[in-house]
């Protein structure tokens, strides 16, 4: 492996405020996707060592460098922004439903929730957690709203496909699937 | 206000009916709906006085539940074949799937905490990303809660029921413009030159001076007088314009 590659791709991930795909990093490196992931996996191994503070996460469809969970701690003492923040239930709940159903119109998600989710999407989308996607085909052609990839960042996944599995015909089934979760 | 801090709890009518739910220890499935709704109305009823959106959306499952519980009481028509389903017999069905669907998605929201709660452990070397959508977060009200809000609403209609016995005749303006129009005129006919101040004979009222101060502008734009002032917050001068026929009378024909 090129040593001169694998400085360039920690250059590029340090230097990075969001995740990075391998179509990127191959095309800002003018190489080839095989050894961006070669690349990637060498690193990820050097990091996964005790004496390292940062790790390589897979998220939102790119990689990302970001420092492991348990310095935390120390973390938080430098930081002088408050991260106490987080999303209320209504949020939560409102987000959850937009993530397995999207795009999906606001009548919808309040069906499932049986209350007013105005507040909710309007916080999820000044957040830029949530977009609006276009218009169902419907009358009053309802807006119809999906989840954005900072919301998969933020979740810290990569894909939508890593969410737990649901099966929608069969509710209960797959309620008791997600207690092993 | 006790009733208030309950309603926090819940994220709406299907979130209290699962409590209920829970708390009865019964099956989702055969929910004995004469109790739990007995044990729904008697949740709402603290909510009377709370008329809002909020009060509507308990209202629908609170109908909801009344409509299942009589179908329950009535007797089947038609005797039930071996093949009919679960959906075609029990008029709860329809409720239980909604309940359950809302659970689903409920314990889904767990889940997206758990891992929101586990990505905020992790921070990147420029975290303006995140920041943004904390810092987003920075809402003058957030740590205003609704009771607060329904308590000074509250004292706010007090207030206005104890003003409306306080009634205050308004009078009517004995002030117009155009009056202080004529008595701009009558006074300057005579001295051809005064200043503002001078229209007045004691100290005026606010809504004095800006009516007379009216009537100045209406009768510049009559062009029956001129009016100058020297400098910035100096006196205003006012001059009445001599009309065109009697100008001539006045400095002679050629």
């Amino acid at each position: 492996m090129d040593p001169d590659k694998i400085a360039a791709v920690e250059a590029l991930l340090f230097a990075s405020d969001k995740p990075l795909s391998i179509d990127k990093i191959s095309e800002v490196l003018d190489t080839t996707k095989g050894e961006v992931t070669d690349v990637l996996k060498h690193l990820q191994t050097i990091y996964g060592k005790k004496t390292r503070g940062v790790q390589l996460y897979k998220i939102a469809g790119g990689y990302q460098l970001l420092t492991k969970p348990h310095l935390e701690k120390y973390l938080k003492r430098l930081c002088t922004h408050s991260f106490n923040y987080s999303l209320s239930r209504a949020c939560l709940e409102t987000l959850a439903i937009i993530l397995y159903k999207q795009p999906i119109t606001r009548a919808d998600i309040e069906g499932i929730r049986g209350v007013n989710a105005e507040t909710a999407l309007k916080s999820l989308i000044e957040k830029n957690l949530v977009k609006e996607v276009g218009r169902l085909d419907a009358p009053g052609r309802p807006i119809l709203y999906a989840t954005t990839k900072e919301c998969l960042n933020y979740l810290g996944i990569d894909s939508l496909n890593d969410l737990p599995k649901i099966d929608s015909k069969q509710p209960s089934t797959a309620s008791t699937n997600l207690g092993g979760f | 206000m006790n009733y208030l801090v309950k309603i926090d709890i819940f994220e709406g009518p299907f979130d209290l009916l699962f409590h209920l739910i829970e708390k009865e220890e019964v099956d989702i499935y055969d929910i004995p709906i004469a109790k739990i709704t007995d044990q729904y109305l008697n949740y709402i009823k603290q909510l009377k006085t709370l008329d809002l959106e909020v009060a509507s959306e308990f209202l629908v499952l609170a109908a909801t539940l009344l409509e299942i519980k009589s179908k329950m009481l009535l007797p089947q028509k038609k005797k039930i074949s071996n093949e009919a389903k679960a959906e075609d017999i029990d008029p709860r069905f329809e409720l239980v799937e909604r309940l359950l669907e809302y659970k689903m998605f409920k314990e889904i929201a767990e889940i997206l905490k758990e891992k929101e709660k586990h990505r905020k452990k992790l921070f990147s070397g420029n975290n303006k990303q995140m920041e943004q959508i904390y810092e987003r977060t920075n809402h003058p009200l957030k740590n205003v809660s609704i009771s607060t809000l329904i308590d000074i609403f509250n004292s706010l209609q007090k207030k206005a029921k104890h003003n409306q016995n306080n009634v205050k005749v308004v009078q009517k303006e004995k002030i117009t413009i155009s009056k202080q129009i004529k008595h701009i005129i009558k006074k300057l006919t005579p001295r051809k030159i005064l200043n503002f101040d001078e229209l007045f004979v004691k100290k005026p009222t606010k809504l004095e001076k800006i009516v007379t101060f009216l009537a100045v502008l209406e009768l510049i734009k009559k062009e029956k007088i001129v009016v100058y002032q020297k400098k910035n917050c100096g006196k205003i001068k006012i001059l009445l314009k001599i009309p065109h026929s009697k100008r001539e009378v006045a400095y002679g024909s050629r």
